[in-house]
């Protein structure tokens, strides 16, 4: 190739970057001044400048409700999974035992498993246990949902803290405890919040699971704004995604500080 | 720092371990005295890091006890041990500066702060690190986390020191000046240690006793002298420095000496050895620097003559190949001392060697 072809070869692809993120971005950068719109429905370009579309989230209580439903369900939900995974993860680590890959692919098909079918299927299942249209049972379902992120951003940083790092504590006079505790944990934190920070987006974010568990009387935010739309295509709708986005970046933004965003995806 | 006042001796009576159908430590039994630094030395996978490991805790043994001072070990968890280890690695934690490091094992002992400050610095300084207890272990150079680490086992005044290859990552200069180092620092501080190397002139630098090991077995114990001088065995004697082999055949066995024909077809005296009879296919072992080239005018000397083969010059020392017919090389190592006109190649030179350093060994059979 001669310097010209490279040239070219060099601005097609900047070219072609560019045509991707802006396809990427472009839902944003269209919810967004929509949100501030002056116009009673959504259409684009946005007329004037309001913020009573911000005023008319705080104005209906459903929203509000349905927002402390979704914060409650992904923390509980978090919470659990963290706890269960860090321990699975430990064992998947530290023991070899019969079925061990098994149980970690198993631990993996939320991952793969298509929503709708889990949706049903978890809806039949607490159906008979009285947990269907129960904060309780969609904090189960989100829990099996997250679960196997907590458990690959846990497995990927024990797999990086070295076992000599265990037994240089214990010849220093810590048990098994103290290990965990002074040395492990710390060593895990940045990883377990990155899992965590994850783990509360998806369960905050999720839609075709929860449509299965919810029901008059128990909304989570992403279903009540479903239910809104439905009825009026006022902007509310995107002045609710414009606060849900910028809560989304400033989470990533955290994460990105603690641990860095690519060594997730690596 | 008041030395050997904590320091236990060591015995391992008849320890064994398995790693599956794997012997990894056969049958090893060792007295080590309080105060004393010992070596295990070996090939790769002869078993030494195993053992080391079970006298940490990290390992348990299958069979055989394990004792540290008068206590019975076997089961003992690491953290009760009172041992301070240092990993091929160093296994500084990452996540913690110098000082919290060497703090560490002060700390899960629950010192007062001020005694935990008092004491790390002591040891920072120690290893001549006393400026750099803000920095995290990444920011440092190999041979400063090496006396980091060495600061860390050391601080909590532990009654054995363990240490596993810690010099294996340094280059030869850093090296030979961290083994003089530790040594000082092992005098100074009065502590048991063993010490696991692959590496016989660290192991004849820095030990009270070397214990040679060979698929798990100890197959020598004994100063670094008695090991070099009077290997028992030719394993010993060719994974200890360099040796010399000539074959021969034994003549005739006469109480304290054995005569030997070489393939030369000359005829050696030499002291005898265990267990070799009349007619036995023998090799004969000697150092290279046991060998005299012309020992005119040296008495006790036994003489072979040959051809100067080759010549290695090293500058402070000349390597002698010398042919003594029947295909047969011997090396001789002699010191420069002046500037002197060395033999041409091809010249008829003769070796001169004391019988007492020359040792017989049964021909081992061909690998
Ligand atoms: N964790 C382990 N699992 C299985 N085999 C092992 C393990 N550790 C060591 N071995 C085996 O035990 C033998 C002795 O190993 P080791 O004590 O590490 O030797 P050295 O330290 O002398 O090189 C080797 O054959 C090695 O392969
Ligand atoms: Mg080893």
């Amino acid at each position: 190739m001669n310097p010209t072809q490279i040239l070219t070869g060099e601005r097609a692809l900047k070219a072609y970057v560019l045509l991707i993120l802006l396809f990427l971005a472009l839902p944003i950068l269209i919810v967004v001044p929509l949100a501030f719109s002056n116009d009673v429905s959504l259409t684009f370009p946005p007329h004037g400048f309001s913020l009573r579309w911000f005023g008319n989230i705080l104005a209906r209580r459903e929203f509000g409700s349905a927002f402390l439903n979704s914060a409650m369900i992904a923390c509980i939900s978090t919470a659990i999974a963290m706890v269960i995974g860090i321990l699975s993860a430990i064992a998947f680590v530290r023991f070899q035992f019969p079925g061990r890959e098994t149980l970690l692919l198993l631990f993996m098909t939320p991952l793969i498993f298509p929503a709708i079918v889990f949706g049903a299927a978890v809806a039949l299942m607490l159906s008979p246990l009285g947990l269907l249209r129960s904060v309780w049972g969609l904090t189960l379902a989100h829990t099996v949902l997250i679960f196997p992120y907590i458990l690959r951003t846990s497995l990927a940083t024990l797999f990086e803290i070295d076992k000599s790092l265990h037994e240089a504590a214990y010849t220093l006079g810590a048990n098994r405890w103290q290990t965990f505790r002074y040395v492990i944990l710390p060593l895990l934190r940045p990883g377990l919040l990155a899992g965590a920070t994850f783990s509360l987006i998806i369960s905050f974010d999720e839609f075709t699971v929860s449509m299965f568990l919810v029901g008059p009387g128990l909304m989570t935010l992403p279903l009540e704004m479903y239910n809104y739309s439905e009825f009026s295509l006022d902007p509310t709708i995107a002045a609710i995604s414009t606060v849900l986005l910028v809560i989304t970046s400033i989470a990533i933004l955290i994460i990105e500080k603690l641990v860095g965003l690519g060594k997730q995806f690596s | 720092m008041s030395a050997a006042a904590d320091a236990a001796g060591v015995r391992l009576t008849g320890v064994k371990k398995w790693y599956g159908q794997v012997p990894a430590v056969r049958d090893v039994s060792l007295g080590i005295e309080p105060g004393e630094m010992v070596c295990l030395l070996g090939p790769s996978g002869c078993g030494k890091t195993t053992t080391l490991r079970m006298v940490a805790g990290l390992e348990n043994p299958d069979a055989g006890e394990i004792r540290i001072g008068s206590t019975l070990v076997n089961g003992l968890a690491p953290w009760k041990r009172n041992l301070g280890m240092v990993f091929q690695n160093y296994a500084l934690f990452p996540h913690m500066t110098v000082f919290e490091n060497v703090a560490f094992g002060l700390n899960m002992r629950r010192l007062p702060a001020a005694e935990v400050r008092r004491q790390v610095d002591a040891a920072m300084a120690q290893v001549r690190l006393a400026a750099f207890g803000e920095r995290r272990p990444s920011e440092l150079s190999g041979g400063q986390r090496q006396r980091i680490a060495l600061a860390r086992a050391i601080v909590t005044k532990p009654s054995v020191l363990l240490l596993d290859e810690p010099l294996a990552a340094l280059d030869k200069k850093l090296r030979e000046q961290m083994q003089v180092e530790i040594k000082q620092l092992q005098r100074q501080v009065g502590v048991t240690t063993i010490f696991v190397t692959h590496d016989q002139e660290e192991a004849l630098t820095l030990s009270d006793r070397i214990v040679v090991m060979d698929e798990g077995r100890i197959v020598q114990i004994g100063t670094p002298s008695e090991v070099y001088e009077r290997p028992r065995s030719r394993f010993v004697s060719d994974f200890i420095g360099f040796t010399n082999s000539v074959s021969g055949r034994v003549n005739s066995i006469d109480g304290a000496f054995t005569r030997v024909t070489i393939a030369s077809g000359q005829v050696v005296t030499v002291p005898s050895g265990a267990g070799i009879a009349a007619g036995d296919a023998v090799d004969l072992v000697i150092r290279p620097e046991k060998i005299v080239v012309d020992p005119t005018g040296l008495v006790d000397r036994s003489v072979i003559p040959g051809t100067l083969a080759h010549m290695v010059y090293t500058g402070a020392v000349t390597y002698y190949h010398v042919d003594i017919g029947g295909g047969a090389i011997l090396i001789a190592m002699a010191p420069n001392p002046d500037l002197h006109d060395l033999p041409a190649l091809g010249s008829p030179v003769a070796l001169g060697f004391k019988p007492d350093n020359m040792l017989i060994f049964p021909r081992r059979a061909e690998s």
